[in-house]
């Protein structure tokens, strides 16, 4: 029989909760303490030490809305540009709603993409980022001037810093159906011309589809709404200036507009939901990028020959319109390939022909000069879809209507806050909801807006 | 060698050692995945760190004075309130229901438990685009069945995320639906946990119906049944997937939780620090309420 006598007489005793997590913590410290000395004892041992990344870029952007766009960029131009420079490309896309996550992400890792694309200027990150002044320069050299749009964009005055560079933007135009329009006698060239044939669409079962939602396309249609009005959310010394009788004006016409000529689904909506209202063939206007033309095209639906394109309607104060999105591409200070990431950026926007064909004429080159407007003109005017020529129209658009958030003064981490935290649209949506005379709703929003620029200025960012 | 091999039988042998090296494996997981987070969550909430620079200026409670002077974040937080003690509620009495009914033996009981279990088992983010279909202002097929049903006019129909009200209900709709089966199955186990002859002593005595549901079964299963009331109270005010997929913390932020509040604030708009302490604000709240069920539960356990 085996002797159990001799087990130590502690052993017998339970051990408490206390005691054991006591024990246990301890132990996890001295695991964690012998792991960290041996640099590889979890991960192994560093096969390729002093190789890794070598004639390597790693990059990471958005699922384009253009499915060829993507087709282009992985297959063609990243295979022959990898091939011309010695060096192993890889792309990563994800959803562009999680680009914003993925960046925090790596800048709380201090490790990522060599890379880094968005669909708007990261200007919160600018610490984070290289300079790109110098990459700029380098493609000035060899396709003219950076445009004014893009520079508006990516670049820092105060800082004197380019946090970006921009690849490329996306002309915003008013979609319409023609055909429901010219029923009613009407055309949306301005927006009291909109607010008269509103009611009567609405009668006639085709409402005006203009979003006041918590998402990207509400926010950019009541933005470049309020510049057509005069109201401004900053001035061009980057000044907050949202508080004015104008936004006021805007407001309240934008309310009225509701009331006599949309459904109220608009205040559920999400970025799909306006492509969808035009698609199901109820809505007869909409704010929106030619992705809610291509996809009629594409399918053949019975409408997509009387779907036109036109400039934003003109308000007081003229018509402003902005970018649909900013392409931009960062640099992270801690990107392992910053050379090759530099050079790539350079030869990308160099080409920017190539991308704005291989998107069909969905990306505008933020050099101009890379693709001028007459080519762009005569490549739209190639367009096989009706009515004949009918994309022309986005020149004139990205030349004279296109600016950028934040207009007149430059997109900054102010301007970024009011837009993610979409204070726009609420603004709008609790008046047209009768929740907040207008004059309650901007000032309400004015006084948070200041308090976000009063913060960013504290931070040196403004 | 024997000396080696007799030194290493005696340390595993020792109860303290064996449980010291097989737990800490475990703790070190929890200190690296949950304690590093939320002690760095912890100590940005308290600097003005932004998510282009993740070293800022230490700022005491700042974030937390300026998050409660915030009327979007006081707002967030009655509606983290109410999200959470309305669904929960909803939860505990279809649970309750549902558990009584599926612990009787019936035909294709196992199926109708299978069903009742899914949404638990189905990716939250897909159920969630799933309802943002049904919510849908144009192709909801609620509307449709209302509107087939003569139950709503066509000239104006239920906008299901767009009003205030609708949206607060629809979201609190989702998140019941979605913590309803694990609910039920705690408390179908609270119920088949209770011995027969219990149940025999109470028809003796005469206890039938809502008497021995009251008397009986609720005492037995409270115990069993806080647990996942409490899980689902954790669950719910930490989690965020369903307002965000579904409103966003629209319209006009009448959705906004602390958790999208704080995404929002955090991650979007680029400020670590305030979007830190607007999530730890539920912190002290949940871990007193957490604290609270426990002691409740212990006192209510039926020995």
């Amino acid at each position: 029989m085996p002797d159990t006598t001799d087990q130590p007489a502690e052993e017998q005793s339970r051990l408490t909760r206390r005691e054991l997590l006591k024990k246990a913590g301890a132990g996890a410290v001295a695991l964690g303490a012998a792991g960290s000395t041996a640099p590889f004892s979890f991960a192994g041992p560093l096969r390729y030490k002093g190789r890794w990344l070598k004639g390597d870029l790693s990059i990471i952007q958005w699922v384009h809305f253009v499915p060829a766009y993507d087709d282009w960029f992985d297959n063609t131009w990243v295979k022959q540009w990898g091939q011309a420079n010695d060096v192993q490309v890889k792309v990563e896309h994800i959803n562009n709603t999680l680009l914003d996550t993925r960046a925090a992400a790596e800048v709380a890792a201090q490790s990522g993409h060599d890379l880094f694309f968005n669909l708007h200027p990261m200007a919160s990150y600018e610490d984070q980022v290289i300079n790109h002044a110098s990459i700029i320069h380098e493609i000035e050299g060899k396709v003219g001037k950076y445009g004014a749009l893009a520079k508006a964009s990516t670049y820092n005055p105060k800082t004197k810093k380019y946090f970006a560079v921009s690849d490329n933007y996306v002309p915003d135009p008013v979609i319409w159906r023609h055909d429901l329009w010219n029923g009613i006698g009407e055309s949306p060239a301005t927006w009291d011309h909109v607010a008269k044939a509103a009611p009567k669409l609405k009668a006639a079962g085709h409402p005006i589809g203009i979003g006041q939602s918590q998402e990207l396309d509400s926010n950019m249609a009541l933005i470049a709404f309020l510049m057509c009005f005069g109201g401004f959310i900053q001035d061009e010394h980057n000044r907050p200036t949202l508080g004015s009788k104008k936004t006021v004006e805007a407001v309240k016409f934008m309310a009225n507009l509701f009331k006599t000529g949309e459904d109220s689904g608009i205040f559920g909506w999400n970025p799909a939901s306006n492509n969808n209202y035009l698609y199901s063939g109820t809505g007869s206007l909409i704010l929106n990028a030619i992705s809610a033309t291509r996809t009629p095209e594409a399918q053949h639906l019975p409408f997509s020959d009387n779907l036109w394109i036109w400039p934003i309607p003109a308000g007081p104060n003229g018509r402003l319109g902005l970018e649909h999105v900013m392409g931009c591409y960062s640099i992270w200070k801690f990107a392992q390939n910053k050379e090759n990431a530099e050079k790539f950026l350079a030869d990308m926007c160099i080409h920017g022909k190539d991308a704005t064909m291989a998107s069909q004429l969905y990306n505008f080159p933020s050099f101009p000069g890379a693709f001028p407007f007459k080519s762009i003109r005569k490549a739209a005017a190639a367009d096989k879809n009706k009515p004949s020529g009918k994309y022309t129209i986005l020149t004139t658009i990205a030349e004279k209507y296109t600016h950028n958030i934040g207009y007149p003064g430059t997109t900054n981490a102010a301007v970024d806050e009011i837009f993610s935290k979409y204070l726009i649209p609420q603004m709008f949506a609790q008046v047209s909801q009768g929740k907040l005379s207008a004059q309650d709703s901007v000032r309400d929003t004015m006084s948070v807006v200041k308090g976000i620029y009063a913060k960013w200025k504290k931070r040196g960012k403004i | 060698m024997e000396a080696r091999g007799r030194r290493r039988r005696y340390l595993a042998e020792r109860r303290g050692f064996l449980a010291t090296l097989l737990i800490s494996p475990a703790v070190l997981f929890i200190g690296i995945l949950v304690g590093a987070p939320l002690g760095l969550a912890i100590y940005l909430s308290f600097t003005d760190a932004t998510a282009g620079s993740l070293s800022g200026r230490w700022l005491g409670l700042g974030n937390y004075r300026s998050a409660l002077h915030d009327q979007i974040f006081r707002d967030a937080l009655w509606h983290t309130v109410i999200f959470t003690v309305i669904s929960q509620a909803v939860v505990i009495v279809c649970a309750g229901l549902l558990a009584h009914a599926l612990v009787r033996r019936f035909r294709g009981r196992w199926l109708l438990r299978f069903f009742v279990l899914l949404p638990w088992a189905a990716p939250i983010a897909l159920t969630a685009i799933g309802f943002l279909w049904f919510y849908d202002p144009q192709a909801s097929i609620f509307t449709w069945f209302l509107v087939h049903l003569h139950l709503v006019d066509k000239s104006n129909l239920p906008n299901w995320l767009g009003t205030p009200h609708a949206a607060m209900s629809s979201i609190i709709t989702v998140q019941a639906w979605r913590v309803l089966p694990f609910a039920t199955v705690i408390f179908l186990a609270g119920i088949s946990s209770i011995p027969q002859e219990v149940d025999d002593a109470a028809a003796m005595d005469g206890a039938t119906g809502l008497k021995k549901f009251w008397y009986v079964s609720l005492p037995l299963q409270l115990p069993i049944a806080i647990v996942a009331v409490l899980f689902g109270i954790v669950f719910t005010a930490t989690d965020m997937v369903v307002p965000y997929i579904l409103t966003n913390g629209g319209p006009f932020n009448s959705t906004q939780v602390l958790t999208t509040y704080a995404f929002q604030t955090g991650i979007n708009a680029g400020n670590i620090g305030e979007g830190a302490a607007i999530a730890l604000f539920m912190l002290p709240l949940l871990a007193v309420v957490t604290i609270g069920m426990l002691v409740f539960a212990r006192r209510a356990e039926v020995t």
